[in-house]
């Protein structure tokens, strides 16, 4: 942040899981699975799942209201919701989670950078803040994968969970706790293919009639694993950089909640020791774009961040798209 | 016989992982052997460091079993020399 010291401060956190609690025993009865296969593949016990009919904006709704509250307001004047499962392809969804929200006729557009998407909205709307188009930001993370997995996907079933997150910044100082000190952000569209819902936009009209399968989430998993770890701690590093901090100054990093062996091993490629690697994925799953703003909460709920602490956050994501982003921890009354 | 460093190194790794089966077929399929997407791609990496290949990706998805492994990494060391 340049613009005498002017950042996006970060002073509200909130998040929402559905109701319906799916462990790896209800997967093992559906599925030729067991709770030990999973676990000891992914690290993750539970996940949670939306109704047929309740959709992302449902969720964001919930997560959004959490942070306007945990922040202590009831105006922004613009929301960003990041997800990949829009209520609808055409138009996007915040207009109406800030409708809903009671947020009146404010600024509201969509971003997508599927796992990236969280971080990659931190730096957009610290631009928005410290550019002077908005004083404070209601920014959303939500997914409700679960509504275009194939159905017969073991591992994707394993791996998913729907949930939102959310936080609110308000324009304040890169210094005060909870200033976003610094950003890195990139991606590499060579391997498009690897993260991928083929059919359903203009490549594969749906206009054209069905295409069967085509139009689920397909994932090429040792090619993901491979790049997530890389470029999560290549990306974590660049961050650090630009911040000014060394890896062992960090009190916590909060990676991409995808599955508990990316972490360690993102973990581990920067030498940073187990406890201060944070994981919520074994309650919640791989919520997607909700996964960072989940575990935020997670970690503020649990008296894991406490005011003034560094947090280095990392993701990695459908594109390929990556981004990291550096701040202190603010003093937050979490509900 | 390099070609038998290679397979012992490959069969190591995978002897490694919970609920291998007992018996290790070369043209099983990673996935039939219990060794996920995960799984495999550290084993593609830790053969990388050991035998100074590199397993580009565009050929990740056609190593299918460990006939396949060993047959790329014997024939890139071969390229190499």
């Amino acid at each position: 942040m340049n613009c005498a010291g002017v950042a996006a401060v970060l002073c509200g956190v909130g998040g929402y899981v559905p109701a319906s609690a799916v462990t790896n025993a209800d997967l093992a009865e559906k599925f030729d699975t067991s709770d030990e296969w999973i676990r000891t593949r992914t690290g993750i016990r539970r996940r949670y799942l939306v109704e047929r009919g309740e959709a992302t904006s449902d969720i964001a709704v919930a997560a959004g209201a959490a942070a306007l509250k945990s922040a202590g307001v009831d105006s922004v004047d613009l929301v960003v919701l990041a997800t990949t499962t829009p209520d609808h392809p055409c138009p996007a969804t915040a207009p109406a989670v800030a409708a809903r929200l009671g947020l009146g006729q404010v600024a509201a557009f969509d971003l997508s950078a599927v796992c990236s998407g969280f971080v990659y909205g931190l730096a957009t709307v610290a631009g928005f803040i410290t550019g002077g188009l908005a004083e404070r930001v209601l920014l959303i993370g939500a997914d409700t994968f679960s509504t275009i997995l194939d159905p017969a996907d073991r591992g994707a079933a394993a791996v998913f969970g729907d949930g939102a997150g959310a936080v609110v910044l308000r324009r304040g100082a890169a210094d005060e706790p909870g200033g976003l000190r610094a950003f890195d952000l990139g991606s590499d569209g060579d391997l498009t293919d690897v993260i991928m819902v083929r059919a359903g936009g203009s490549r594969y009209p749906l206009a054209d009639g069905p295409v069967t399968g085509e139009h689920r989430f397909t994932m090429q998993g040792r090619a993901v694993y491979r790049h997530a770890v890389r470029r999560m701690a290549g990306s974590a590093r660049a961050v650090l950089d630009r911040a000014g901090w060394a890896v062992g100054e960090v009190d916590l990093f909060v990676g991409h909640q995808a599955n508990r062996r990316i972490l360690d091993a993102v973990g581990a490629e920067l030498g940073v020791p187990a406890e201060r690697v944070f994981v919520n994925v074994d309650r919640v799953g791989n919520t997607v774009a909700a996964s960072i703003p989940l575990a935020l909460g997670d970690a503020a709920a649990a008296g894991v961040l406490e005011t003034g602490r560094k947090v280095v956050l990392t993701a990695f994501g459908g594109g390929v798209t990556w981004g990291s982003a550096a701040l202190t921890w603010p003093s937050l009354s979490m509900s | 016989m390099e070609t038998e460093r290679i397979h012992a190194v490959v069969l190591e790794f995978i002897r490694g992982l919970p609920d291998t089966p007992e018996r290790v077929s070369n043209s099983a399929s990673f996935e039939e052997l219990g060794v996920d997407s995960m799984s495999t791609m550290d084993l593609l990496v830790k053969v990388e460091k050991e035998f100074g290949v590199e397993v580009p990706d565009e050929r990740l998805p056609m190593i299918v079993n460990i006939q396949d492994l060993v047959n790329f990494v014997a024939s890139a060391q071969e390229v190499d020399r």
